[in-house]
């Protein structure tokens, strides 16, 4: 025994060189920016905790992190050139989002993934994001929530399952799509709004309400409280085959969400003949793609079942309404989430020719023949795919308010 | 006359984390690309050749009990079984090798990628002979509890990951099935060298010796089966481009406050790779002890330590050999495990010997004279 | 009548107490018929010490001589039951040694404890032992009489093994009362105790109890022939057997078990266990022991079975926290800080901004200052006992944090860590100096270093068998029966369905174990 602890303490001798770095030696990054840089490399954008108050109290504010940039042909020269600027080692296993500008996103981005999906550290459940700008601008943009910023652009990106227009998309399951040549995907993009410089910008509280946030009227500094951010979501992404074909703004990109078993919650805003308006919560929501396949004919059935409740409601001048005319919202709500699956798959499938729903999977899995024929030619057959949409919805619930009209029965 | 034996659970998830090494281990990208439905089959396929691959060593030790096929050699003739034995032994020391290589490719490939290979190859060598100089017992029941630990895990990971998991990502065969069902389980196969190690500690098991054998492959076929669904259904073809897929799954599995189980696999990973090195290296020692003299028999372990140990350091430098040597060619252990104990079968057909417990008494006991008065022991 | 059965039984007992040596002391001399002759004799053995006594008289025309050692023998007992009756005695004028020893031996019953002396070194280890021994001129033998009356510790609550609703009685030191205790709590024939000396100088009294319907007769004979091979000149205290007994001495873990209770002595000899007393020591050594034993506690079988399963399963976990969790935080700190959860790492990362030490050197240095304060806590006389947990609080919690010597989540984890390990005492030697070593492995090489220590450990752990007693069981080979009082202890209802014996669980090999 005594023997063997020699051994083994001698063995530890060897150590030293297996990367053992202190913590007040780590830059941790929070989020990565990767825009295009000049001569088509790539420019990085990092942002790290550096806490303001060192020691044992941090606050929760935006004091607590800083930018690095750094650019390069590739990533891995990128990152390794951000070691020049600053003293620490930049630890990326904490990374929360990777964030794309547009024009890397329409150049192609399989070459710039690969870095992550490679290196030991980084985390394969990272959040994606495409920024309408430079996603340097996104990064180095101030928002008081969260201990540091980027903390909140993740959970921006998390947020969407509370309105249900948009879906959050891991770094795995993006490269996933990527691997298959008929598979595509989708990644939200952000955009950053104008900074409302003393102006009350009703637009820009209800836009940050898309995200889930409660902003008040914005204003820098002086006698009113800041805006919490100026970052909003402001649709969804579609990529095929590595490169950006085009992008859906959020009433467009429910559609999709709808066919792609992604809703969690969501709101729909019908109106018929005896309502005004009324909004349908809708709290459950389950769809299913079955496809029809006829010798080369492909057409899919789209089955949805929802659950909802009534949340605002204003009726039509004189109008009261009885149970029974929950039906007929019932209706409306089905119409319109018709409407919404077809433009959304109208626009997804037929104009982008991007397989965003396992179309392509469900028919390899129902009948292995007739897809190791088609396999080649699966765009162009995109073009010709029939949708049929059947919703189920039911409101079963009325919520805390109901204008049923007074007459005994 | 008593012996170095452990019981049939012991045995039997022994040989399981054994075998979840080679699983772990797996780097699907030297096979090339298959589909889903092809991996699964073909695994299932192996596992029942497997089982039939054991009938004939179960035969011969119904027909000779506590004795193994190196003994039952020795007794026909000396020459054949030192030879014999001396096969087994290199076997077993190639694929501990093998073992040693594969952990320290994960090791620097996923959790340290500066660590230089000697390191790592040392200490885990150095680890497991100190503990393989304990016995087979001491292996055998710290295993049941590792197995508890492994299996508790494994199935926190898995049903993490079962949100994100969808059917749609496992894949029909699309052409030539059953070449790629063959490939699979010719694959799966050759990577089976735990039927080597089972056939060599069969006198150690008390009783029970096919319920060891039955218990151990389906144990084995029913996790690694489930566990390929699981990655496949979460990481689809992106799994199989991974070099260690499983791996992936468990740093991709998130909930709640659990974020990075990937440090968690890490040490299931060092356990079945330390369950395996040792248990090899106790078998390996056993054969050397029925080929040499006795008093080289204290030699034994730090031969074994060197030999592996150099040979590690030279392969783990080099990339392209492990390719080599992780070898889909399944012929060594099948005539190691089946040809071997066939053979003798048809050989001794009409015989019966008597148990020679002298024999077995020398094998597979720690370093101690069993002639010391105990309170003499000295220990370490 | 009873003669013969005497001599045997003198002829077992010199077997025990016979020390086969080649080197001096002498063998023993024995007594003549001439008291002068003796008294010079023993009085020459002692070198004439201070506390040799003795009293002559004449009783008849014999004279007799009582000896005895100073302070040993109660006085009262001495004269109210000794000498009066002896003394009132109607002997005749010219009564001889023989009538005297025959009315002494048998027509009176002098003192429960009489025994026939025969050599120079009986009468000194009586004289010693606290009896009187009666020499007679003219006779060749001596009378024993057990009359100790030497003071000693009162029985009192035991300070290592505290509990709620147990007894509050420990041992004490002399051997005698000890064996009293335990037979007052197992009423029964099968329970033995077997007497005999050890220490070549020291001849102390060590007493083997057992129960013969449950203990394996063969570790039985290991156990005495263990302790029959001890060459030691002074047995002091029970730790000195302690090493004969275990099986690697150079162990982390002890496989023999201590204990300062009568009540828990008494069942783990029901188990088929063996326990070992010394006199001059309330600590009984008890073999064989689990690894299991460790965290079970009297106090569990008064508490209800739920709450006593909770006690149990924080034990086991107070154990591992206790081990692990300052080396898990240096390694996770240090090589894999990805395992934290985002708040976490970023209250620990401004903490450790500005300390000087890497995270290592921070936890070695607050463990050892730790433990100097413990054992100084110890050792210090108790008036200034309370300054050191001041100065302990001051120095560890709050001047370093302040001073930026170490980060305050050190503290915190140094603090969980030193309470844990007092949840499960018997092991605190092991847990101490695992700790440091755990601290290093993962320091030096993360997370992989501590799982590789912590499968050694484990191998080491599960390979030692004591006297063929498997030291994991019955977790591991799992016993089912075994294990309703490992990690859970169930009612009492289902634990008197089946009596375990510890020779009975699966994978022990005490019954045919041929060594250790």
């Amino acid at each position: 025994m005594f023997c063997g602890l020699l051994l083994i303490l001698t063995s530890l001798l060897l150590t030293g060189c297996l990367g053992e770095v202190q913590l007040n030696q780590r830059a941790i990054v929070q989020a990565i920016g990767i825009d295009l840089g000049q001569d088509g490399g790539v420019e990085l954008t990092f942002q790290i905790f550096a806490p303001a108050a060192s020691g044992i109290e941090i606050s929760a504010s935006a004091e607590n992190a800083k930018i690095i940039t750094a650019s390069g042909r590739t990533v891995s020269e990128a990152v390794q050139n951000a070691t020049l600027t600053q003293g620490k080692e930049l630890f990326i296993g904490h990374n929360r989002i990777v964030i794309l500008s547009k024009e890397l996103a329409e150049k192609g981005v399989e070459q710039t993934l690969s870095y992550f999906s490679a290196n030991a550290f980084s985390r394969q459940n990272v959040c994606m994001m495409v920024s309408e700008g430079k996603a340097k601008e996104l990064l180095s943009a101030k928002i008081n929530q969260g201990i540091l910023p980027a903390e909140t652009l993740e959970k921006i990106a998390l947020n969407t399952r509370e309105a249900g227009m948009l879906q959050n998309i891991k770094l795995f399951e993006f490269l996933k799509a990527l691997e298959n040549k008929h598979e595509s995907s989708m990644i939200p993009v952000a955009a950053l709004q104008p900074d409302p410089e003393g102006q009350s910008e009703k637009g820009g509280g209800e836009e940050n309400a898309q995200s889930g946030k409660k902003g008040s009227e914005g204003g820098s500094s002086g006698n009113s409280i800041e805006q919490v951010s100026s970052i909003s979501l402001v649709g969804m992404a579609i990529f095929s085959e590595g490169k950006m074909v085009g992008m859906l703004n959020p009433e467009e990109s429910r559609g999709l969400m709808w066919i792609r078993d992604a809703v969690e919650r969501t709101s729909l805003l019908v109106s018929d003949d005896k309502y005004e308006v009324a909004s349908l919560d809708i709290f459950e929501c389950d769809s299913k793609l079955i496809p029809v396949i006829e010798g080369k004919e492909i057409d899919f059935i789209l089955e949805l079942e929802l659950q909802a409740t009534i949340g605002e409601a204003l009726l039509k001048e004189g109008q009261t309404v009885r149970m029974e005319d929950i039906d007929n919202l019932e209706r409306v709500g089905e119409e319109l989430i018709r409407k919404e699956c077809l433009d959304a798959f109208q626009k997804a499938v037929r104009e982008f020719q991007a397989d965003v729903f396992n179309l392509g999977n469900l028919v390899w899995v129902k009948d292995v023949q007739i897809w190791t024929e088609i396999r080649e030619d699966w765009p162009s057959m995109l073009k010709k795919i029939n949708l049929e949409v059947r919703p189920d919805l039911k409101i079963d619930r009325v919520g805390l308010e109901f204008k049923s009209d007074q007459t005994p029965r | 006359m008593k012996t170095d034996t452990i019981g049939a659970g012991q045995a039997v998830l022994l040989l399981f984390l054994s075998r979840c090494f080679n699983f772990l281990n797996y780097i699907p990208a030297f096979l090339g690309r298959a589909e889903g439905m092809s991996i699964l089959t073909g695994n299932l396929v192996s596992f029942l050749l497997q089982g039939f691959l054991l009938i004939p060593a179960i035969l011969l030790y119904q027909r000779f009990p506590r004795q193994n096929v190196l003994e039952i050699t020795c007794q026909k003739s000396r020459i054949f079984g030192i030879f014999l034995a001396v096969c087994y032994a290199a076997a077993t020391l190639l694929n501990l090798t093998g073992s040693l290589v594969g952990f320290e490719y994960f090791i620097t490939n996923a959790i340290f990628p500066k660590s230089p290979v000697i390191f790592i190859v040392i200490s885990m060598a150095i680890v497991c002979i100190l503990c393989a100089r304990h016995g087979i017992q001491g292996i055998g029941r710290a295993s049941c509890i590792l197995a508890v630990y492994f299996l508790i895990s494994t199935l926190f990971i898995n049903l993490v990951s079962l949100k994100s998991a969808d059917l749609l990502n496992i894949r029909p065969i699309t052409e030539q099935p059953v070449a790629s069902i063959a490939r699979w389980a010719s694959d799966s196969l050759a990577k089976s060298n735990e039927l080597t190690l089972f056939i060599l500690l069969l006198p150690q098991i008390r009783s029970g010796q096919k319920r060891t054998a039955a218990g151990f492959l389906l144990l084995s076929l029913g996790f690694v089966e489930s566990m390929i669904f699981f990655v496949l259904s979460v990481l689809g073809d992106y799994g199989l481009i991974q070099t260690f897929p499983y791996y992936s799954l468990a740093s991709v599995a998130d909930i709640s406050i659990f974020q990075r189980l990937d440090s968690l696999h890490m040490m299931l990973w060092v356990i079945v790779a330390f369950v395996r090195i040792t248990l090899m290296a106790i078998v390996c020692k056993a054969c050397l002890q029925t080929a040499l003299p006795k008093k080289m028999h204290g030699w034994i372990f730090p031969f074994i330590l060197a030999v592996s140990c150099t040979a590690a350091i030279l392969i783990g430098s080099r990339p392209e050999i492990i390719q080599n040597i992780s070898s889909t060619n399944p012929a060594l252990v099948i005539l190691l495990s089946a040809g071997v104990p066939l053979i003798l079968l048809l050989i001794t057909r009409k015989e019966v010997s008597p148990p020679h417990e002298k024999t077995i008494e020398s094998v597979l006991r720690p370093t101690a004279d069993p002639d010391e008065p105990a309170s003499n022991r000295v220990s370490g | 009548m009873f003669r013969s059965l005497k001599t045997r039984l003198r002829a077992i007992q010199s077997r025990f107490s016979a020390q086969e040596e080649a080197s001096p002391p002498p063998d023993p001399v024995p007594l003549g018929a001439n008291l002068l002759d003796n008294m010079i004799h023993l009085r020459g053995l002692c070198q004439n010490s201070s506390d040799f006594l003795t009293r002559q008289i004449r009783i008849g025309s014999s004279t007799l001589q009582f000896l005895m050692m100073e302070g040993m023998v109660s006085q009262q007992t001495m004269s109210e039951i000794l000498l009066e009756p002896l003394l009132n005695q109607p002997f005749s004028p010219d009564a001889q040694p023989g009538e005297i020893y025959d009315f002494i031996e048998n027509r009176s019953v002098l003192a429960t404890d009489m025994k026939d002396v025969y050599t120079d070194e009986e009468v000194l280890h009586y004289m010693m032992s606290g009896f009187v021994v009666l020499l007679m001129d003219g006779l060749t033998k001596g009378i024993a009489f057990g009359m100790q009356g030497y003071n000693f510790r009162s029985i009192s609550e035991p300070s290592n093994e505290v509990n709620e609703r147990g007894s509050r009685e420990g041992f004490t030191e002399p051997i005698r009362v000890n064996m009293s205790m335990v037979r007052r709590r197992v009423k029964s024939p099968a329970l033995k105790f077997e007497l005999f000396t050890l220490g070549k100088k020291s001849k102390t009294d060590i007493c083997l109890v057992y129960m013969t319907d449950q203990v394996s007769s063969r570790l039985l004979r290991e156990v005495r022939s263990r302790l029959q091979s001890i060459r030691l000149d002074m047995i002091l205290t029970s730790g000195y057997l302690q090493p004969f007994l275990e099986g690697k001495p150079w162990s982390l873990f002890s496989d023999v078990g201590t204990t300062e209770r009568p009540d828990v002595l008494a069942a783990k000899i029901n188990e088929g266990r063996i326990a070992v007393l010394v006199d001059g020591t309330p600590f009984a050594l008890i073999v064989p022991y689990l690894f299991s034993e460790n965290f079970q506690s009297l106090d569990d079988y008064a508490h209800r079975a739920y709450y006593a399963s909770f006690i149990r399963m924080l034990k086991y976990i107070s154990f591992a926290a206790a081990i692990l969790l300052p080396a898990l935080y240096v390694a996770i700190g240090s090589f894999h800080p990805e395992l934290l959860p985002h708040a976490l790492l970023f209250n620990i990362a401004a903490a450790e901004e500005t300390t000087p030490f890497p995270l290592m050197i921070e936890a070695l240095i607050i463990h050892f200052l730790y433990e100097i304060m413990r054992e100084a806590g110890l050792r210090l006389p108790r008036s200034v006992g309370h300054a050191v947990s001041i100065v302990g609080a001051l120095v560890i919690g709050d001047a370093a944090v302040t001073a930026g010597l170490i980060g305050a989540p050190m503290v915190l984890v140094v603090a969980a860590t030193a309470i844990a390990s007092f949840v499960v005492p018997s092991l605190y030697e092991p847990v101490s100096v695992l700790r440091f070593v755990f601290i290093i492995l993962g320091g030096t090489t993360g997370l992989y270093g501590i799982a590789l220590g912590g499968l050694y450990l484990l191998v080491n752990l599960c390979s030692l068998n004591n006297f063929g007693a498997v030291y994991t069981s019955p977790i591991t080979p799992l016993s089912l029966t075994g294990m309703r009082d490992t990690f859970i202890r169930t009612s009492f209802t289902r634990m008197q369905k089946k009596n375990v014996r510890i020779q009975n669980l699966p994978g022990m090999e005490i019954d045919n174990s041929q060594n250790g």
